[in-house]
């Protein structure tokens, strides 16, 4: 009779999906930076300059629509929840033509806002203060919220977002993609919050999946990889 | 590149080939995967160890010339060598491994997840049973598992046939003791004398 703590199991395989993710990323890193495709060399960790300099505190930019006026309208709304209302100033972290990423505290919340097309067009999310270490223990000592939006056709640049606030030692972030892409990208203070909470957004044709970044990447100063967040766990 | 036998594959790989670096993770990942996954009885650390085993594999085609039908041992070799030190093996290749994105059972596996949560215990019941064993000896019953010759483990841990046939002749004398199954737990390790 054949002894049951010895039955060696049959091993499913690689989903094909998962297989061919791996076989890829081999190749490419098998394949000599000179005869990389751009579009490959797209594909490897990014340094978005242009969202940094867009993310630059007090930069002058056209303001064609009022995101920032919508929001505080959304606030003055009865179903606004009273514990995040809104203290001191809420800001532009960064802006475009037809989209915000604006940002604010409240009492025991850091929160941020996405909106994209038109002002009525609109996602905020709030998580814990940037200095309100005991809600760490529940997830990550870094992240403090997060949010995504898909692209929309009344976007002019038709890209998505993926956006949220960290604790003042992460200085880059970055996004590991549901399509399997990475992009990196600077996390800037919003200068006139009165948090040492950092900010960070994305903005890219994402893939239509129930969320589309699957892990967050936060890095220290000196490049350290303090945490792989996996979304959505 | 499908045509091609190992030797020839491997001769390309030597030469920068990354196409047929492609063609020999083709061939060979699904026994690496399973290899990998029977140490470490962990679904996502096998996918990291798996890829760090080709990683390694392509840093290394330089040093390693090799023999006709030594290819797949010579493979699993690495894979043994990865899984003792994983840590650092991983960490070497991080950037790379993390760009992988992380498994998630719920859409990944849905379909078949309460039969891969089955085979991770049975496994780890069968590697908690051999733990007692030496690490050669666990190392050896691996790549049994695998289908490997004496000649072949021999090849894969750097040592000699002889000393692999002395490693399976005490571990069939071990089982038989213990009231197992010899036959059942070294299935297809040809040549090893009882």
């Amino acid at each position: 009779m054949p002894d049951d703590r010895f039955y060696l199991p049959d091993v499913p395989r690689l989903p094909n999906r998962r297989r061919e993710l791996l076989r890829a990323n081999l190749v490419e890193a098998a394949a000599p930076v000179a005869s990389r495709r751009p579009e490959r060399r797209m594909r490897r960790l990014l340094l978005v300059a242009a969202v940094v300099a867009v993310l630059v505190a007090g930069s002058a930019v056209a303001l064609n629509i009022d995101f920032l006026g919508e929001q505080a309208r959304v606030d003055a709304r009865p179903w606004s929840a009273p514990e995040l209302a809104r203290v001191g100033e809420r800001v532009e972290v960064a802006r475009g033509s037809d989209w915000s990423f604006m940002a604010w505290t409240a009492e025991d919340a850091t929160c941020v806002a996405y909106a994209a097309g038109d002002v009525t067009s609109w996602l905020r999310v709030c998580g814990r203060a940037a200095d309100d270490v005991t809600a760490a223990s529940s997830g990550s000592p870094y992240l403090l919220t997060y949010g995504a939006a898909h692209q929309k056709e009344s976007v002019s640049d038709g890209r998505g977002a993926v956006f949220g606030a960290v604790t003042a030692d992460v200085t880059q972030v970055e996004v590991e993609l549901a399509d399997g892409r990475l992009v990196r990208v600077e996390t800037k203070r919003a200068g006139k919050l009165d948090t040492s909470a950092r900010f960070f957004l994305i903005r890219e044709i994402l893939e239509r999946s129930p969320f589309p970044a699957t892990s967050l990447v936060f890095i220290s100063s000196s490049g350290d990889v303090l945490e792989r967040f996996p979304l959505g766990s | 590149m499908k045509g091609l036998d190992d030797l020839t594959l491997w001769r390309r790989c030597r030469a920068d080939d990354a196409d047929a670096f492609g063609e020999l993770f083709d061939r060979y990942h699904e026994i690496v995967y399973r290899y990998c996954f029977r140490r470490v009885p962990d679904w996502g650390l096998a996918e990291d160890l798996t890829a760090t085993v080709f990683l390694e594999a392509w840093r290394k085609r330089d040093r390693v010339s090799l023999e006709h039908g030594l290819l797949k041992p010579w493979l699993l070799g690495v894979a043994t060598n990865v899984i003792r030190n994983q840590h650092r093996s991983i960490r070497r290749y991080r950037d790379v491994i993390r760009r992988i994105p992380p498994l998630r059972p719920e859409h990944d596996f849905v379909d078949d997840l309460s039969e891969r949560m089955d085979v991770v215990r049975a496994m780890r019941r069968v590697l908690a049973e051999l733990s007692p064993l030496p690490r050669r000896d666990q190392e050896v019953l691996a790549l049994c598992w695998e289908g490997l010759t004496p000649h072949e483990i021999a090849v894969a841990l750097n040592t000699t046939q002889a000393a692999v046939r002395g490693r399976l002749f005490r571990l069939r004398r071990r089982f038989r003791a213990a009231g197992l199954d010899a036959l059942e737990l070294l299935p297809s390790c040809q040549g090893a004398s009882s």
